[in-house]
């Protein structure tokens, strides 16, 4: 094939992979929609739309019950999915995810120790906590991954012993606290989306938005990683502050994610190879269709665990796991197999 | 253009792997920097491509100093091609060469930069893969992809550690042919770190001939790769013989009584050790010297 067919054949390939971003993107909306027409009151799309106009009882359950939550929800699938990607980035391992390294762990772990060891009462420490807890644990992987292969599964195994550690941790601090201050925090360990309002939404989009499009800006030394450490230096990463600049965002992205939310398990690892599977390892695409994978199965969870046993609500975090498990093994074992 | 190394210390901890060893590749030729294992081939070469700091000595380029070079810049100069071979992430060929651009752009890849890569793809003979997932090639082929990378980065020297390690006779041939290509013709400076002394016999203008971590010898084949200078860092014996105009390196029969105490002593090291190339002399009889 001569060069000028080659790169009309990259084109052509490159060109529908951003048709399926394009589509991709629209996704979280849709679920959006969904979301807001579901939930234990009868009030549909059309109930809505009419209510928007007056006020009364529907206006109330949509703005001030549904269109939170919704909200938090595809926030909350953002944030784990780019952190996700950053991570199996970051440390060129398609295991790693916020959940699996224990980071999201580490963040509840900061956020109950903020409520109890410090007295947090506003959101604001409590997310200051969560970071704290997340950036701790992302480090502390960072440092095990320079000792041993990051690529291996001894750095994933090394971090689903922190996950442990730290909800023991977190179980620990419940015993020492205050039967109030316990009430605020027995949440973290399913995942729930019915704790956030209007304020836990802002500070959660203040977290988990503005990295966004810092990720994408620096898409080209996500895709350097992917090369091999030696291969991005040479190509002008400098890698070791690259990896600390990202660590840092993916653990903002993580704790705005899970301190008002809970761990919720799975999406970290399972929206980014879905994205990389339809968009390809391009972070430059990646990232948004991460993002809208994350948000559009986080809320479309949200209204499985709301809908399948109606009125009971089941918490978003079993149904993730429910989801995520599996996937977990298919990708195990297809790494076995392959090595 | 010249990337010299002067006077380069190394250690590992407390293992020191080089001992103020120089290295120097000019634009126009082919250097091959050969040595048993564990003599310091590949340290070297990370030295001098910036990956390690040596403890002493100086790295330069034309004259100026590597270090003070900032990242993106030095990218633009130097071109690595190395042995080993991550992603297990799914991208195309195309792509995995494309990022060889990543020091000529900015975010978007405009059509110069679909050109290198199409050109890189053509001269490593890739181009019918181009869409092919990268990790459904063959190791031969990811090879070629490595270089294909490291080509598309158009940079004025191209440094490789073993490039043609996992590749058959024919394919061996093919990208040491190319490599002479761009030295005699694009007028880059190869260097390559080469396990086969064959090889380095037949394409490499300059050879520096490394043991232990200190230079042994550096000049043209004929006067590097001589029988006891073989027979003293490798501990086989050997004849260098022209054939059809190109220098091939054949072996003989084994007789210990010439060679030092020093290298027996290693030859009983176990593992893959200095004999390992035993099928050096195979190629011998074609030339394919352009």
């Amino acid at each position: 094939m001569d060069r000028a067919g080659t790169i009309q054949l990259f084109r052509a390939h490159a060109g529908r992979r951003l048709a399926v971003l394009a589509g991709l993107l629209a996704l979280p909306l849709l679920a959006a929609v969904v979301s807001l027409a579901t939930g234990a009151s009868r009030y549909g799309l059309a109930d809505f739309l009419d209510a928007l106009a007056r006020s009364g009882e529907a206006r109330d359950i949509l703005l001030g019950l549904r269109l939170p939550r919704t909200v938090m929800a595809v926030l909350t699938g953002c944030g784990l999915a780019v952190s996700g990607a950053v991570c199996q980035a970051v440390l060129r391992n398609p295991l790693a995810s916020p959940f699996t390294l224990g980071v999201a762990s580490g963040a509840g772990f900061g956020a109950v120790a903020a409520i109890i060891l410090f007295g947090a009462v506003h959101n604001g420490p409590v997310a200051a906590g969560a970071f704290a807890g997340a950036l701790g644990v992302s480090l502390l992987v960072l440092g095990l991954a320079r000792l041993r292969d990051a690529a291996g599964e001894t750095v994933i195994l090394s971090g689903v012993a922190l996950m442990y550690l730290f909800s023991a941790l977190t179980s620990f601090l419940q015993t020492l606290g205050s039967a109030e201050d316990v009430h605020r925090t027995v949440f973290w360990f399913f995942g729930n989306l019915s704790k956030a309002g209007w304020p836990e939404a802002a500070l959660a989009a203040a977290m988990i938005l503005p990295p966004l499009p810092l990720l994408v800006l620096r898409a080209w030394d996500l895709n350097l990683l992917l090369h091999g450490d030696e291969t991005a230096e040479t190509l002008g990463v400098n890698v070791a502050g690259m990896r600390g600049g990202l660590v840092v965002l993916a653990s903002l992205m993580t704790a705005g994610a899970i301190c008002f939310t809970g761990v919720i398990g799975f999406i970290g690892l399972v929206a980014p190879h879905m994205a990389r599977l339809l968009v390809g390892s391009d972070h430059r695409r990646l990232i948004p269709a991460s993002a809208a994978v994350g948000a559009a199965l986080v809320t479309g969870a949200d209204i499985a665990g709301r809908s399948l046993l109606a009125p009971q609500v089941i918490p978003i975090g079993v149904v993730t796991a429910f989801l995520g498990v599996p996937f977990f093994f298919f990708l195990l074992f297809a790494r076995r197999r392959r090595a | 253009m010249i990337l010299a190394a002067r006077g380069i210390h190394l250690a590992y901890g407390r293992r020191q792997v080089l001992h103020g060893a120089d290295l120097e590749a000019r634009s126009g030729q082919v250097t091959a920097l050969a040595g048993p294992n564990g003599s310091g081939k590949s340290s070297l070469l990370r030295c001098a491509l910036g990956l390690l700091r040596p403890e002493r000595g100086r790295v330069e380029l034309d004259g100026r100093d590597l270090s003070g070079l900032a990242p993106a810049e030095r990218a633009r100069l130097l071109a690595y091609v190395p042995q080993a071979v991550p992603p297990g992430f799914p991208m195309s060929v195309f792509e995995f060469v494309l990022a060889g651009r990543r020091p000529h752009l900015a975010w978007r890849a405009t059509a110069a930069d679909e050109e290198a890569v199409a050109l890189a793809l053509e001269r490593a003979g890739l181009e019918d893969l181009a869409l092919r997932p990268y990790d459904h090639l063959s190791g031969g082929q990811k090879q070629k992809a490595l270089l294909a990378r490291a080509l598309a980065q158009s940079t004025p020297v191209l440094v490789l550690d073993e490039p043609t390690s996992s590749l058959d006779l024919r394919h061996q041939t093919e990208v040491m042919d190319l490599l002479r290509f761009l030295a005699v013709e694009a007028g880059i400076a190869v260097l390559l770190a080469a396990h086969d002394l064959n090889l380095a016999a037949r394409f490499a203008d300059r050879v520096i001939l490394l043991e232990q971590g200190r230079v042994r010898a550096a000049g043209p084949p004929q006067s590097t790769l001589t029988p006891e200078n073989v027979a003293l860092v490798f501990g086989v014996r050997c004849a260098l013989v022209p054939v059809e105009g190109s220098l091939h390196l054949v072996h003989l029969h084994q007789t210990i009584t010439e060679v030092s105490h020093e290298t027996l002593d290693r030859r009983m090291e176990p593992g893959p050790g200095p004999g390992r190339g035993s099928g050096h002399g195979r190629g011998a009889g074609r030339s394919h010297r352009p």
